[in-house]
This record gives structure tokens, C-alpha cells and sequence, in this order.
């Protein structure tokens, strides 16, 4: 075989057509190389001898240097294996336990064999895929929000100060729940063999939710210029119970099932119920992405019972374990419960005020509903939902309301109730005040 | 290419190298000259060579294939492809070199003025 480069040197890319003809040959096999570049004799000798072909000079038949090929060139190739496919829609795409071997290489690489062989503790798709992972990181990717110009910050705030506080403690409270969420899947991803790539993103971009919530929930906080609420042990012993829970499968579900899925209650009750757009629409723009992460944790699970039956036992005995471990605490925050109760209110308007006395129909069904919304929301499983007469069915609003509007009735008859218990008589005594909505 | 220096010395692999990765602009250099092949790198034993531990070194080093996986990056540390029978003949040109530079006095010191480590 001939090939001529002409004027081409190898310092300019020659060696790519040289590499691609002798490739070609069987080992001894001879090629011979015509062209004119001044240094292609040295040239040629310098890359043979790298690559372990033999070199001679040539002075016929047009050529001016001949390569025969080794035995090296194409050995890399040669002692490769397949890693499943890139595609996860191939059938077959991606195994059940890929060797430690392949390392980081990506899934549907020829990989050469030998190299480093690292630990993946979590290398084994029974324990780890999930069919809807390539989806929802998809969908993940595709609805990056920017917290500087998602949210109107610029908007004005009129909560008076009773629910600005109320709102920085739910703040509070979010933040210290979006870090414990934010560092569980982060311990996991170095955990788990890059062969199964969409788990690996998708917590990823779980983790970069997480960061941004972060950041948007502490601007809020941060909006009025007042500090923030306060932290308790109990709500950061819970979290911690998840952050040391070693296992993925349990951690998923501690986490991304029952965790998150208790945040989606609460983030759809500040959706809907917050008294101002801005903590409005951060709690809707976390909402979307919370719901992706149960999703995930959910279709996880779903694929764990399926594979290990054995598993809900462990689950059991993982909350059981939980419930231990949090049973000498105090229980989660109760300034983040009574926030729950203030925040749909905008204002404290008089109790003699003539607004005042408007009766109160039909509100009892959805009142309830409300109520119960901000009891499960912060309800784990270790805890009944809170018993008072402020959140049981059997509370209706039989005192006079104030002024009745669309949705706030509910809470106003909530409030009034509040105002009449004899807990919250002795709280708001000396105010002379009546909550509402004017 | 700072013009510091008319001619250099230097493996013909590097002044690929140094072209290909734009140290050298294409054109810029000329090749005014060549060496033959020489030697410069073998395992040297002390004693009987035909020792029973000297012979399966040998073996061993002769029987390593590039296209063993758990060979072949010990053989790249080295950038070889494969061992050889040794041989002293090549060294021929690269001790009449170092004796007309006087780089080594007939001890072994390095005698060579300019010569920094």
C-alpha cells in the first residue's frame, strides 16, 4: 500500500491519514510513504518506533520511507468490552451489576480493559435504577428556574409584623429542611457507578434544587430585614436522623417519599394560603420541584418492594428506628405550627371594630379541610397530627365572624376561634385586637 | 522562538512533539542534521546472567504482551511496546558522543563545565 501526503507533515496532522492506512494491515505487513515535507523521514521514524512499527528509508517507486506494521497499534481496541448502551431505551442498555472496572466511563463506551478498578458501594440496578430516571431529569434539566428573576422581589411588602414573623419562621424552618435535603443525596452520588448516569444526574440536579430553594427561601426570610426564627433541636435532631441513615433505598424513602412528600403539603398550603405574592410564588417554584424529587423517590421504591420483598420490613423498622431516636426530643417547632395558623392572615383589626360580626356560612367543610392541611403538613410519622380544639372536625365556627371575604372565611372563623380558646384568650389578653381580613 | 539560540539537539520524537503541540510553528525549525539509532536504556545484572532468578527475569520480560491489559500500562509508564534481547552495540555512538564532548572523565565524574542537573 501506497499513501502520499504530499506536502503535509506529520506535525500538521499527517500522522491521522498514516495511522488510518496502517491500521488497515496485518501485523508485518508493509506501507510505504511518499511526500515532500522536509522532516518526514524523521518524522516517520520518531512515530513508528512510538508506536512500535518498523522503519526504514525508501528511495523507489515513489516512496521515500516505509512502515511495517506491529503488533501494539490497536491493542487498546483490541482488549475492550462494550458497557451497555447510551441509549437506556436499547434493551439491554443497562446491566444488572456493571464491574468496578469501567470506572467512570460512560455507558455505551467501548471500554479498554484494565486500568483502575474503584469501590462503587451502590453498583447494583436492583438497588439503584428506576425506568422513570432518564424522564424526570429530563424534565429536571428543562425547568431550571433562576431565584434572581423567577420572583418579583422588588414587589412591596405589607405584612404587618405578627405575620412577617410568622413567615420568616416558616422560612426558617424550610431552610434547615432544603440543607438536610440538599446533603443526603449529595452523600449518595459519589456512591453510585456512573453506568447508571440518570440516577447520578438526576440527584444531582436534586441537589442543585435543593441549593436553590436555599437561596430563595433565606431572601425571603431576609425581605423585611429582620432576623430569622428560630431553629430547635428537636427539628434538627429529625433531620439528622436522615442525614446518618447509610442506606440508599431507606434514605430514599425517609427522605423522598415521606420527607418531601410532606413538603409538598406544606409548600402547596404556602401556595395557596401565604399572605403575600412573593412567598407566594417561592413556595409554588419549590413546589414543582419537590414534587419531581418524590416522583423519583416514589418510582425508587415502587422498583426496591418489586426486587426485594424483604424491604418493607427494613422500612418499618427504619421509621420505628427514627421514632426512637426522636422520642426524648420536643417534637418539632411549635412557632412553626403557630406561623402555619397566622400566615393567611393580613392584619389585626379591632375587636369592637363594625367590620366585625358578619356570620359565617357554610365555611365549616372547607375551614376543616385548611386546618387539617397544616397539621398533616407537619406531621411526621412518629407524631399524631396535633389534637386541639383549633384542628379537630368538631371545631365549627359558631362566634360571629368578622368580615367575610371568598376564601379567608375559613380562616377567619379559625382565627375567631383562636381568639375565644382559652389558650389563646390568655395570649392575645391586653391586645383588645380580633384578627381578620379587612 | 525567542531567537536565543541558532541549533539545538534534541530526540527526533521530541521535535515531533514539539511541532505538533505548537511549540514549534510549522516551518519554523530545520533539521540539519541526524544521528544513527543508538541505545541509551537497559537492565544490567551483576554476576552470572545464566542464574536460574536472572533467566526467569528474562522470561518474564520477554513474555510481556502489550496486549495484556494489566501489562500494558506498566509498558506505557515506560513508552514501550515490547522487551528485547539485550544488546551493546548501539551504545557504540553514544560513548564516542559523551567522549568528544568530554562530558564524563575516564572515572565516570561529570567533568562537562556548562552541564546544571
Amino acid at each position: 500500500m501506497l499513501v502520499d501526503l504530499g506536502h503535509l507533515g506529520l506535525d500538521e496532522g499527517a500522522h491521522i491519514i498514516v495511522k488510518h492506512a496502517i491500521e488497515q494491515l496485518e501485523p508485518g505487513a508493509a506501507l510505504d510513504i511518499c511526500g515532500t515535507h522536509a522532516e518526514l523521514r524523521v518524522h516517520l521514524r520518531a512515530w513508528g518506533r512510538a508506536r512500535g512499527h518498523g522503519y526504514e528509508d525508501r528511495d523507489a517507486d515513489g516512496a521515500v520511507a516505509r512502515l511495517t506494521r506491529g503488533t501494539a497499534a490497536g491493542a487498546a481496541r483490541r482488549n475492550s468490552e462494550p458497557a451497555g448502551h447510551a441509549s437506556p431505551a436499547v434493551a439491554g442498555a443497562v446491566v444488572d451489576r456493571p464491574p468496578g472496572h469501567w470506572g467512570v466511563a460512560p455507558r455505551g463506551a467501548q471500554v479498554e480493559l484494565g486500568g483502575p478498578d474503584p469501590f462503587f458501594p451502590l453498583d447494583d440496578k436492583a438497588h439503584v435504577w428506576a425506568d422513570e430516571a432518564p424522564r424526570l431529569y429530563a424534565q429536571a434539566a428543562a425547568n431550571q428556574w433562576d431565584p434572581a428573576t423567577a420572583i418579583e422581589w422588588a414587589t412591596p411588602l405589607v405584612n404587618d409584623e405578627l405575620v412577617e414573623t410568622a413567615v420568616i419562621q416558616v422560612m426558617t424552618y424550610l431552610i434547615e429542611n432544603e440543607v438536610a435535603a440538599l446533603v443526603v443525596p449529595a452523600r449518595f452520588i459519589a456512591q453510585v457507578h456512573s453506568h447508571f448516569r440518570e440516577v447520578m444526574q438526576l440527584l444531582s440536579i436534586q441537589v442543585a434544587d435543593e441549593a436553590r430553594h436555599i437561596e430563595a427561601f433565606t431572601r425571603r426570610a431576609m425581605l423585611s430585614g429582620r432576623p430569622l426564627g428560630l431553629s430547635t433541636v428537636g427539628g434538627r435532631q429529625s433531620l439528622q436522623t436522615l442525614i446518618d441513615e447509610p442506606d440508599f433505598a431507606i434514605s430514599a424513602f425517609l427522605l423522598s417519599v415521606l420527607g418531601e412528600g410532606t413538603f409538598l403539603s406544606l409548600l402547596s398550603f404556602l401556595e395557596t394560603h401565604a399572605p403575600d405574592p412573593t412567598t407566594r410564588r417561592v413556595a409554588q417554584l419549590a413546589l414543582q420541584d419537590e414534587a419531581r424529587h418524590v416522583a423519583f423517590g416514589i418510582a425508587h421504591l415502587r422498583v426496591q418492594l418489586d426486587a426485594e420483598p424483604d424491604l418493607r420490613a427494613r422500612l418499618v423498622a427504619a421509621v420505628e428506628r427514627r421514632h426512637d431516636a426522636l422520642a426524648q426530643t420536643g417534637g418539632l417547632n411549635d412557632e412553626v405550627y403557630d406561623a402555619l395558623v397566622l400566615l393567611p392572615q393580613v392584619h389585626l383589626i379591632p375587636l369592637q371594630s363594625p367590620q366585625a360580626g358578619t356570620a359565617c356560612k357554610g365555611s365549616r367543610t372547607t375551614w376543616t379541610s385548611v386546618a387539617a392541611a397544616v397539621s398533616r403538613a407537619l406531621a411526621s410519622p412518629l407524631r399524631r397530627p396535633r389534637r386541639s380544639p383549633l384542628s379537630t372536625p368538631a371545631t365549627s365556627c359558631r362566634a360571629p365572624a368578622s368580615v367575610s371575604a371568598g376564601r379567608s372565611r375559613p380562616f377567619l372563623c379559625y382565627s375567631m376561634r383562636i381568639y375565644a380558646h382559652p389558650i389563646t384568650q390568655e395570649r392575645f389578653a391586653g391586645q383588645g385586637l380580633h384578627r381578620g381580613r379587612s | 522562538m525567542a531567537g536565543d539560540v541558532d541549533a539545538a539537539c534534541m530526540i527526533d520524537g521530541n521535535h515531533l512533539l514539539f511541532g505538533r503541540e505548537g511549540t514549534f510553528p510549522p516551518g519554523t525549525t530545520k533539521v540539519i542534521g541526524q544521528t544513527g539509532a543508538y541505545d541509551h536504556c537497559n537492565f544490567t545484572v551483576i554476576g552470572d546472567p545464566r542464574a536460574p532468578k536472572i533467566e526467569r527475569f528474562v522470561s518474564l520480560l520477554l513474555g510481556m504482551s502489550y496486549d495484556d491489559p494489566e501489562v500494558r500500562p506498566l509498558l506505557d509508564l515506560e513508552g514501550l511496546k515490547q522487551w528485547r534481547v539485550g544488546r551493546i552495540e548501539l551504545y557504540a555512538p553514544l560513548e564516542r558522543a559523551v567522549d568528544e564532548f568530554a562530558f564524563y572523565d575516564a572515572d565516570g565524574n561529570v567533568v562537562a563545565a556548562d552541564y546544571q542537573p
